[in-house]
């Protein structure tokens, strides 16, 4: 399914232990994705008690992807881990999930090019993709898509720590993409 | 294969006393945008204990200053025992936060970070001969470059911890 090409050689891991709506940041992360028109695909769920009695884990592995052409595509996924959780009653009436305890958030970005496979198929067509990545659209993979991905992906963890109230989060990125 | 030089190590700055979490960041944050760095976090880990909030950051804020050379800036911190403190000042209310700052610096310049010249041993023999003898002048250009910018952060995050101080 292409070639990704990683912007950065880093995962980035977010990780909180403390009150966490789980309703909320889960809500939260599809929302986000759909108003930026990328396509979910939630590969796990899980949020069942855990071998500790009273309290629960979860996990939930969620890749989000955009077609910008024929050609190339974002992608962007969220690996989320809680375990740990003690539920905490609601005083509202809705039945919603605050747990207490330990989530962590691995979050990786890449451009995935020729997604279809368009050139793969025979050698001649996969040295013309070689020559066309380092000749004619190497600009546009490594430097245009690949930059524009990587801080779209930084306005989604900022927005995410939001949700989640840490302490360090900053506007100062918003301005490259807006 | 990128050749990445230490040019400064394991630096470090700590603080106790009153400043602001999401100030601070910001600061750095907004440094990074004006001086053209690209955003790279690694890291930011949020725990609550009795004793207070710890937060852990890693960011390496990088800059391409060429196609064949970047500065890397990897900044380590970690807050402990933070808690909310409210401070009257001026007649003003606000809350600030309380605790503990250690923060570790680290400086590289990398070379050949789009790996070009690591297919063959005479490559990477000929990259390492232009780099210490032929464009000497270049790399130590770079290296200066990137002292520059790594003193005007640390002297600008001292700057910020010390005013709280009076």
């Amino acid at each position: 399914m292409g070639e990704a090409i990683y912007p950065s050689n880093f995962s980035r891991i977010i990780k909180i232990k403390g009150v966490v709506n789980w309703s909320e940041v889960y809500g939260f992360i599809k929302a986000w994705f759909k108003n930026k028109r990328y396509d979910i695909h939630e590969t796990t769920y899980k949020d069942k008690p855990d071998s500790v009695e009273g309290t629960n884990k979860l996990e939930c592995a969620i890749t989000a992807e955009r077609k910008i052409d024929e050609y190339y595509m974002f992608q962007i996924s969220v690996a989320i881990k809680g375990w740990g959780l003690i539920p905490i009653k609601d005083k509202t009436k809705n039945n919603k999930s605050i747990y207490k305890g330990r989530i962590r958030f691995i979050i990786d970005t890449w451009v995935v090019e020729d997604y279809d496979n368009i050139m793969e198929h025979g050698a001649v067509a996969q040295k013309l993709k070689y020559f066309l990545r380092r000749t004619v659209k190497g600009r546009m993979t490594n430097c245009v898509f690949a930059d524009y991905v990587h801080y779209e992906t930084v306005m989604f963890i900022n927005d995410l720590k939001k949700i989640l109230d840490l302490y360090a989060e900053s506007e100062a990125f918003r301005q490259k993409i807006g | 294969m990128t050749a990445i030089k230490n040019i400064v190590e394991g630096e470090s700055l700590s603080y106790i006393g009153l400043f602001k979490v999401k100030e601070l960041y910001d600061l750095i944050e907004k440094w990074c945008y004006e001086m053209g760095y690209d955003h790279q976090e690694l890291k930011n880990y949020q725990e609550h204990y009795d004793t207070g909030k710890q937060i852990i950051i890693e960011a390496r804020p990088f800059k391409l200053i060429s196609d064949y050379a970047k500065i890397e800036i990897r900044i380590f911190m970690i807050f402990s025992e933070i808690k909310d403190v409210e401070v009257e000042r001026d007649g003003i209310k606000e809350i600030y936060n309380k605790g503990k700052v250690d923060m570790i610096f680290d400086l590289f310049l990398v070379t050949d970070w789009e790996n070009i010249l690591q297919n063959r041993p005479l490559y990477y023999f000929l990259r390492t001969i232009f780099d210490k003898f032929i464009y000497k002048s270049y790399t130590r250009k770079f290296e200066r470059k990137a002292l520059s910018d790594y003193e005007d952060i640390k002297d600008k995050i001292k700057g910020y911890l010390n005013m709280y101080k009076y």
